[in-house]
């Protein structure tokens, strides 16, 4: 009996065998008997040969070629002089796409800007300060409402509205880290959870000022000097101009002693407070120096899209906020900013698949906890002084 | 002159007294064991002190100030600091960055500050990096200053937390077992950093189960036993107290 | 008016307490939300319906009606089980022992995994119930007690005394609730920590299972993305009643259904969901051990 059990777990065929019979089976009575078999074979293949690469790499050393061209790669990227170069090159040629491409593409990158906006500042609380964040949206979603409302209702400017809708979130954010103040890991996860759903549920009914689910329609484009920034070329400038700023301030606070205290929160609350961090405080300063990029980046998607609606802003979109902070790596600003650019562009990787998205985004967290909990990037960081 | 001084000192947890009506005082510039078996207390009796857990009755005054009711970080900013007993530095951090944390009340300045670096956020950055080299230095840490704290060794993880203690600029220092898991020749080294520790000014309260660490180092000693303190005076007193004997060795029985 | 709101709210809050059972077993051993159990239970509301649907086709529903229900609910059960399994052993048991993120992330992976999984195999519409419990109902000074409701009810109950009894007095019980004081300590008296674990979960899918298919029965329609929102409801129901206390989960749930019930009956309907969340943060704010939770000191 052990010696069978001994041969599933280390002959591949076997064990591929075994895995995609139980995976066919627990999906038989929802995808039916043809999909299941599909499935069947589609994991029996993939353990086979993830067995087998695994039984090798025991027994030769040239598996980890590919490890090896990978570690080379982030060698590369990660000497911080390089990451200076890195983000020059990144940067100037941001700056050169919208000449490239099609208005497409530029719609595209438009969302992946305010996207970074977004995960910039969820890094701040999650990342920098640990406190799991699951209702980003909520605040997304105040700083999209506050655009609006004031636009339409009143016809105040872009302009005027930016430190508006930025308060506004984080106004939201003080809030929000009342609770959290007392609160530690699961718990506050679910209460930023329940934040973000009531916001939202809040938008949905409250008919007579937000008009429900048909949303808010008709909202104004920014415009400088009289020049209107409705074109996607000019918008995404515009996007592109936040994130730089966004980037600069938050990399300068994570390096000064608000951003230290933050870290050491993270660290150990306990011993933080005993060197003199007023965990208190600093709690509540990530979570309104975070909400207040979300308030950013509500105002610049609801003047995009020109509309908003509760929709937008479901726990999903908490959810893909978050795994950008995490693809990018928990506390690595550089590389959330990555994290926001994939995941933004994702749709379209993988197109012509797109019904399967959710199915792999959901898979991609559990593999990416399992495998590299760290973010793509990882750990990158080096002693400053 | 005292530095510290504790009211009946009680904390209860449900049903459990884990101190009761503890009094002492703690004059300014000494070193003071606070000795006890293992539960009798010690470490609640440190974290009344420094505000992780409140006292249930009585006060704590630190140079005559009542300090039972102030937070952490508050006690910490009056210039009370301590280790603790399992090592808890920022783990993901580097050494210098964890002195560097503990700073943080020390280096006084504004948001705005850091956004625009200004003359002053540069300054002040400079001189804190360069205080915590020093003080990295004086706890015999100056190799691995750049290193992951996670790759010290146990001992100096233990050093790294005094020196992040040293960086608060305290004027009491409390220690949880400095020594414990060490072998002779690291605990020779570590009384060595507190009789160093002490040379500045700073006055130190001692938590350790090597007697002879204690007797040799300290001015003063407190023993507790199951939540009370049964003897306090110095060394050489203490060592004859029948009550102490007893706590530690047992009832003698007189047939 | 009153006394029928009491009932649809004790109703409900049956099912959100079987569903809170499992979130307070696996945390009580775990200390893991268990993101995805809410999904567990639309997979039980799916699997019944899809049961009974091809027990309808291969006739033995109109041989017994109660056979191909008993039937249907077992299988289910059976399946939600081995989803529970597999869901611990694929996407958990990984993760024990790194920080208490990860887990966390990787369970609303699982949850957004099968929500989606279903939408694809079953389509994003609504599936209804084929079949509608109407015998006898009691009526009482103008309240009606339907004989589905007395059904979901008592079942509840005697669910919640066997699971009560089942960790109180069977071996098993009794390893499961030294594993959820500690671990570590449990394991070095002699008890397999992972087929504890393993078993908890088995449990939980099972009874999460039981709801799905009482909520598909009473409310006659299901779609796929009911369980996120039950899930959220039941994990608010266990922290109302202490997680981690089995009793505390009960009471938890029938407090909330009743809350929601009386909320959109006297308050506004419109905030349903709402309420749950509100209570949910007030709780959390005021007492965070919960009703029947101890509180906890971190130990320095």
């Amino acid at each position: 009996m052990n010696a069978l059990f001994a041969a599933f777990r280390t002959n591949p065929m076997l064990k591929g065998a075994f895995t995609g019979f139980w995976t066919g089976i627990l999906i038989l009575p929802f995808a039916g008997p043809r999909t299941s078999f599909m499935v069947f074979l589609v994991v029996l293949f993939c353990v086979a040969v993830l067995a087998v690469y695994k039984k090798k790499s025991f027994s030769s050393s040239r598996c980890s070629i590919f490890s090896e061209k990978y570690r080379y790669l982030l060698s590369i990227i990660s000497s911080d002089l390089r990451i200076k170069a890195f983000l020059y090159i990144i940067t100037a040629s941001a700056v050169l796409f919208p000449l490239m491409l099609t208005s497409y593409y530029l719609d595209i990158f438009i969302m992946a800007g305010i996207y970074m906006l977004l995960a910039l500042g969820l890094n701040v609380i999650v990342g920098l300060t640990g406190q799991l964040h699951l209702g980003f949206a909520g605040s997304y979603a105040i700083g999209a409402y506050t655009y609006a409302l004031l636009n339409t209702y009143f016809g105040l400017s872009f302009w005027l509205c930016l430190p508006v809708s930025a308060l506004s979130a984080s106004f939201a954010g003080i809030l929000l880290s009342m609770p959290a103040i007392r609160l530690r890991g699961d718990y506050l996860a679910i209460v930023t959870l329940g934040f973000g759903e009531i916001t939202r549920i809040v938008l949905n009914n409250w008919d007579s000022v937000t008009r429900g689910p048909n949303g808010i329609s008709g909202i104004a484009a920014p415009s400088v000097a009289g020049i209107s920034l409705s074109g996607l070329r000019r918008y995404y400038y515009l996007v592109m101009a936040l994130v730089v700023l966004a980037v600069f301030i938050t990399k300068r606070v994570e390096q000064s002693r608000t951003g230290r205290a933050w870290m050491a929160i993270r660290e150990d609350e306990i011993a933080a407070s005993s060197m003199g961090i007023n965990t208190t405080k600093y709690k509540i300063y990530a979570f309104v120096f975070g909400s207040l990029w979300a308030g950013v980046a509500g105002q610049l998607f609801a003047a995009k899209m020109q509309f908003v609606s509760p929709e937008s802003f479901t726990f999903i979109e908490s959810v893909f906020i978050l795994c950008m902070v995490i693809l990018g790596g928990l506390g690595n600003t550089y590389g959330v900013l990555i994290g926001a650019f994939i995941i933004a562009i994702l749709p379209e990787a993988l197109r012509g698949i797109e019904s399967y998205r959710m199915l792999i985004v959901g898979l991609g967290l559990v593999v990416m906890m399992i495998f590299r909990p760290q973010g793509i990037i990882g750990n990158m960081k080096k002693c400053r002084y | 002159m005292q530095i510290l001084e504790a009211r009946g000192v009680s904390r209860y947890f449900g049903g459990i007294k884990a101190l009761e009506d503890v009094t002492f005082r703690i004059p300014r510039g000494t070193i003071t064991s606070i000795i006890g078996p293992n539960g009798a207390g010690k470490t609640t009796l440190f974290n009344c002190l420094i505000g992780i857990t409140k006292p249930s009755k009585g006060a704590v005054f630190f140079c005559g100030k009542d300090i039972t009711t102030m937070q952490p970080h508050e006690i910490c900013r009056l210039g009370i600091a301590r280790t603790f007993q399992n090592i808890r530095l920022f783990k993901s951090m580097f050494v210098l960055e964890n002195v560097v944390v503990a700073q943080h009340t020390r280096a006084e300045y504004s948001v705005m500050h850091s956004i625009f670096s200004t003359k002053k956020f540069l300054d002040t950055e400079k001189s804190i990096t360069e205080k915590s080299l020093e003080i990295i230095e004086f706890a015999g840490l100056h190799e691995h200053a750049h290193s992951p704290s996670q790759s010290l060794s146990y001992g100096s993880q233990k050093r790294l937390e005094i020196a992040r203690a040293l960086a608060t600029e305290p004027e009491l220092l409390l220690l949880d077992e400095p020594t414990a898991g060490m072998n002779p020749s690291e605990t020779e080294d570590i009384m060595g950093l507190i009789k160093k520790i002490q040379s500045l000014g700073i006055t130190i309260i001692l938590i350790e189960h090597d007697m002879k660490l204690v007797m040799n180092a300290s001015d003063f000693i407190v023993v507790l036993d199951h939540g009370v303190k049964i003897s306090e005076g110095r060394p050489d007193e203490v060592c004859k107290d029948p009550q102490v004997i007893e706590a530690y060795l047992g009832k003698e029985v007189v047939y | 008016m009153f006394f029928q709101q009491v009932i649809n709210g004790l109703t409900l809050g049956c099912v959100y307490a079987i569903i809170a059972l499992g979130y307070t077993m696996v945390y009580g051993i775990l200390g893991l939300i268990n993101f995805a159990h809410g999904e567990i239970y639309m997979l039980g509301a799916y699997l019944s319906i899809i049961f009974l649907g091809l027990f309808t086709v291969a006739g033995i529903t109109s041989y017994s009606i109660v056979l191909s229900i008993f039937l249907s609910l077992l299988l289910a059960v059976i399946f939600c089980s081995a989803f529970g399994y597999t869901m611990e052993k694929t996407a958990y048991k990984p993760l024990r022992g790194s920080s208490r993120l990860s887990p966390l992330i990787s369970a609303i992976g699982v949850s957004i995994f099968l929500q989606n999984f279903v939408m694809k195999t079953q389509g994003a519409t609504d599936k209804v119930f084929p079949y509608k419990f109407h015998f006898a109902s009691i009526d009482f000074l103008g309240v009606s007690l339907t004989s589905l409701q007395m059904l979901i009810i008592c079942s509840s109950f005697l669910l919640m005394a066997g699971l009560y009894l089942f960790t109180k007095f069977s071996k098993t019980g009794r390893a499961m609730r030294a594993t959820s004081q500690d671990a570590l300590m449990a394991s070095l008296v002699g008890i397999n920590v992972d087929r504890v674990i393993s078993v908890t979960f088995i449990i939980g899918a099972g009874l999460a299972a039981v709801a799905g298919m009482m909520i598909a029965s009473y409310y006659g329609v299901i779609n796929y993305y009911i369980g996120y929102i039950a899930g959220i409801k039941a994990f608010t129901a266990a922290v109302l009643g202490g997680i981690g206390s089995i009793p505390g989960a009960m009471i938890g749930g029938l407090a909330l259904g009743l809350v929601e019930s009386l909320g959109s009956a006297y308050i506004s309907a419109e905030y349903k969901d709402a309420y749950a969340f509100g209570i949910l943060i007030i709780i959390l704010m005021i007492k965070p051990s919960g009703l029947l939770g101890r509180s906890s000191d971190q130990k320095v």
